[in-house]
């Protein structure tokens, strides 16, 4: 039964992903679901609630001037929990921006999401979307 | 659970055996001749190896820039048939500084008795920083980037 909630969940956040509609896709996050961008970039950290991801996280992401095009390969449902594979590609201001290995890890609870963390490469974030590059550290070890 | 997840869990649970007691080179062995290791990402240790003699001929010398190796802890186990994914913490050291991944998750793909793919996500800036001692900065003006961390 609960493997059924989370198919039927993790089905809808594909169809929005992959449609390009990333707020419906957030939405499915319960208004206390928790949002986790892995990474130290301007847009990384941890979103309490919906209220939260739209204030703080999508002004961070309006840099793309192409959205990610995501396409999902594999999905893994066990009971509650849910792992998505998937590749991406679109473009920020600075370049362009690609993703060939995005991960979700999707936790249920109740009728909606309790947490999502998105995996994906983070320089590319630094590099397309906040033009940054990197170098040989003149003081090694500080960000 | 099907035979073949249970099958898949028992290799999971080796694979965090062997990793908990710091036996790194056990982990890399439980992939097939001919399986897909991915570490994602554009770092010098980032890429697809193929088995595990690619793992231990081309990536293992980089690995050898942590003082430290990260210790981790799982936190979750997902297991669907023949594929699995692990989310796990960890904490080392690098040559460069501290090394710092809240959020490491691997995927598996099982297929005759051992791993056939394996990708390990995680934050591939922690090793640039931390084992092979960049630092990100501002593209355009060459200057390092001020921001706080």
């Amino acid at each position: 039964m609960a493997e059924e909630k989370t198919r039927a969940l993790v089905r809808q956040f594909v169809d929005h992903l992959e449609a390009q509609r990333f707020e419906q896709a957030y939405r499915l996050l319960n208004r206390d679901g928790r949002f986790v961008m892995i990474g130290d970039t301007p847009a990384s950290g941890v979103y309490e609630g919906l209220e939260d991801i739209f204030a703080r996280l999508a002004p961070k992401l309006a840099g793309f001037t192409q959205l990610p095009m995501i396409k999902v390969s594999d999905i893994l449902i066990d009971g509650d929990r849910a792992f998505i594979r998937a590749v991406g590609a679109g473009a920020g201001a600075y370049g362009p921006y690609h993703q060939p290995y995005y991960g979700y890890f999707l936790r249920v609870e109740g009728e909606g999401l309790a947490e999502i963390v998105e995996y994906l490469d983070t320089v590319q974030l630094e590099i397309a979307l906040y033009g940054k590059k990197l170098v040989p550290a003149e003081t090694p070890g500080k960000a | 659970m099907s035979a073949s997840g249970e099958k898949t869990r028992a290799l999971i649970e080796k694979f965090i055996e062997h990793n908990q007691a710091g036996r790194f080179e056990e982990c890399y062995r439980m992939l097939n001749p001919d399986a897909r290791y991915t570490l994602i990402g554009k770092t010098r240790a980032s890429g697809t190896y193929i088995g595990p003699d690619d793992v231990f001929a081309r990536l293992a010398p980089l690995l050898s820039n942590f003082t430290e190796r990260p210790r981790m802890q799982f936190s979750h186990i997902l297991v669907d048939g023949n594929q699995a994914f692990l989310r796990a913490s960890g904490e080392g050291c690098g040559l460069y500084g501290r090394y710092e991944q809240p959020f490491y998750g691997f995927y598996f793909r099982v297929e005759n008795g051992g791993f056939a793919e394996m990708i390990e996500y995680l934050d591939p800036l922690q090793l640039e920083i931390s084992l092979f001692g960049k630092e990100l900065v501002d593209a355009k003006a060459g200057k390092a980037s001020l921001r706080a961390t």
